[in-house]
């Protein structure tokens, strides 16, 4: 099973050359590359803070529930994110948060992000951060946040670009919930980082629907050039991604895709299996 | 077929790349790569730049029909950066990089002039990675053609990831601007070929920091008409340092 955790809802008009037209076009693209399942955020709820965003894509997903995952986003510094979290969760049935600090105008470190973590371990669900571009966006950053709040599985959503993958590598070494989805690192940094930090807390994930229809197989080619043992390479194409979306509250239904794998833990054992490796 | 061109690629063992001639070479052939413009690593861009352009030179030298040597000075070292590059120039080196990121300057600061008066005496191209704020964007690119528009400047992998937009608008602003398309897919190759016209563009793998399939696959994708594909696999990059590889009889070594 291959879960895409990192897809955004097309189009708008920012980014017109988004992935084809409704659910039905995006699950025929997602099929032309072998994908089951995706993880599907809001391109333009990133710029805009209206809630109504958060229930388009709730509205996208409800086409496939069986594929389509969605996640929410909220406006940290904003008055009422945290209750625009819990809506979006118990009422809308997001599985995750996306935040993106640089569009969105807020530092990960801002003291209101403080309340927001909070409220994500109370609700069980991983959050996915943009990351690779400062002054609000390093990997640094996001993983200080993971530092704050422990109990939440905390997503860099493209292992620090081409400039911070560097960053990205220490973070995940360093800190037990963090995560990467790589797309966006080089081909030679995405090596190091398995060289050096293993394979067991990297996503695959693609950022389709940000401009690119060949997003999908690119980076899927990347996570395949690796040439990973194939256990390996089947819990970086999916089954890592089903370690998250399993650590959820009781109040939702069976997971996305089926019972998770047997040999899947919890996300902080597979934290320490990787610090082990250090 | 199309004639490919890799406009950009490193050679050697650096910091955070490693690529031996050898496998350099098989990889071109793998791929159907007919020439490549060879860059030094990223430790000899940053500090120890003639090892750096010694070895691309020899590279070249030992392969003339295939591969081109460019040189790397870092404009902190001054009239010795000016002397490094005549050096590496007269010994076949067809042009300069520049990465400020690496190096450590602001773009279009005027320490940087006597390096691109140098090229516009010699006559070769000037190279610049771009896409790294604050040192190294597609504007302060456009400010430095302006300054020098008889200089031929490249912008290296078009701005990628995050001033695509200024890359975009760049086109229109300096006539003497080439765009490099490492790290581009294939709806952003489209983009770029119209804004700069398929004769301004120019394929390049940043191997071995991108992967040269992976790189050639996105160009694929893009299934650009035939002749704006011939400009952009290998025509622009025949235009800018092609005289002295392949058919022509590969580089004169001076001394050698």
């Amino acid at each position: 099973m291959i879960v895409d955790t990192h897809t955004h809802l097309p189009p708008d008009s920012f980014f017109p050359a988004g992935l084809g037209q409704g659910p039905d076009g995006f699950l025929a693209l997602c099929d032309a590359h072998g994908i089951d399942v995706a993880w599907v955020f809001t391109t333009a709820g990133l710029s805009d803070p209206d809630p109504r965003h958060n229930d388009v894509v709730r509205e996208f997903c409800a086409a496939a529930p069986d594929r389509l995952v969605p996640f929410c986003t909220v406006f940290p510094h904003l008055p009422g994110a945290v209750d625009e979290l819990h809506r979006a969760v118990e009422e809308g049935g997001a599985r995750g948060l996306k935040l993106h600090p640089w569009l969105q105008g807020f530092s990960p470190l801002d003291p209101r992000m403080d309340d927001l973590g909070t409220a994500l371990e109370a609700l069980g669900i991983p959050v996915v951060f943009h990351d690779g571009t400062p002054p609000n966006s390093s990997p640094l950053q996001v993983a200080a946040f993971a530092e704050r709040h422990p109990g939440v599985p905390v997503i860099l959503g493209h292992g620090g670009l081409h400039d911070l993958w560097v960053e990205a590598l220490a973070a995940l070494q360093r800190v037990d919930n963090l995560w990467v989805s790589p797309s966006g690192m080089p081909p030679s940094g995405l090596r190091r980082m398995v060289d050096q930090a293993g394979a067991s807390r990297l996503l695959f994930g693609s950022d389709a629907g940000f401009g690119d229809p060949h997003w999908q197989a690119f980076q899927l080619r990347k996570i395949r050039d690796l040439r990973l043992p194939p256990e390996a390479e089947l819990a970086v194409l999916g089954g890592n991604a089903r370690l998250l979306v399993q650590h959820r509250p009781e109040h939702q239904s069976e997971p996305v895709g089926g019972p998770p794998p047997a040999r899947a833990g919890s996300f902080r054992e597979a934290g320490q299996r990787d610090r082990g490796k250090t | 077929m199309t004639e490919i061109i890799d406009g950009h690629r490193h050679l050697g063992r650096g910091v955070d790349m490693d690529d031996d001639l050898g496998h350099l070479l098989s990889d071109m052939d793998e791929h159907g790569v007919a020439g490549t413009v060879l860059i030094p690593t990223d430790r000899e861009i940053a500090v120890d730049n003639r090892a750096g352009n010694d070895a691309v030179l020899a590279a070249a030298a030992a392969h003339p029909a295939r591969l081109w040597p460019m040189a790397t000075v870092n404009p902190w070292f001054g009239d010795r950066a000016v002397a490094e590059l005549v050096r590496a120039v007269g010994n076949g080196a067809v042009g300069l990089k520049l990465h400020p990121a690496l190096q450590g300057f602001v773009l279009c600061h005027p320490m940087v002039h006597p390096l691109i008066a140098t090229c516009q005496t010699l006559g070769v191209p000037v190279y610049v990675h771009t896409g790294t704020p604050p040192y190294a964007q597609p504007l302060q690119l456009v400010e430095l053609a302006r300054t020098f528009p008889e200089v031929t400047f490249v912008m290296g992998h078009a701005g990628s990831t995050d001033l695509k937009a200024d890359a975009q608008v760049a086109a229109t602003m300096a006539p003497n601007l080439v765009v490099e398309t490492s790290w581009s897919l294939p709806a952003r190759l489209t983009q770029l070929v119209e804004a700069y016209g398929a004769d301004r563009v120019m394929f390049g793998s940043d191997a071995p920091l991108s992967d040269l399939g992976l790189e050639l696959a996105n160009h694929r994708a893009a299934e650009l008409a035939a002749p704006a594909a011939a400009a952009v696999m290998g025509g622009t990059a025949r235009r800018l340092f092609g005289t002295r590889v392949g058919a022509q009889g590969g580089v004169e070594v001076a001394g050698s």
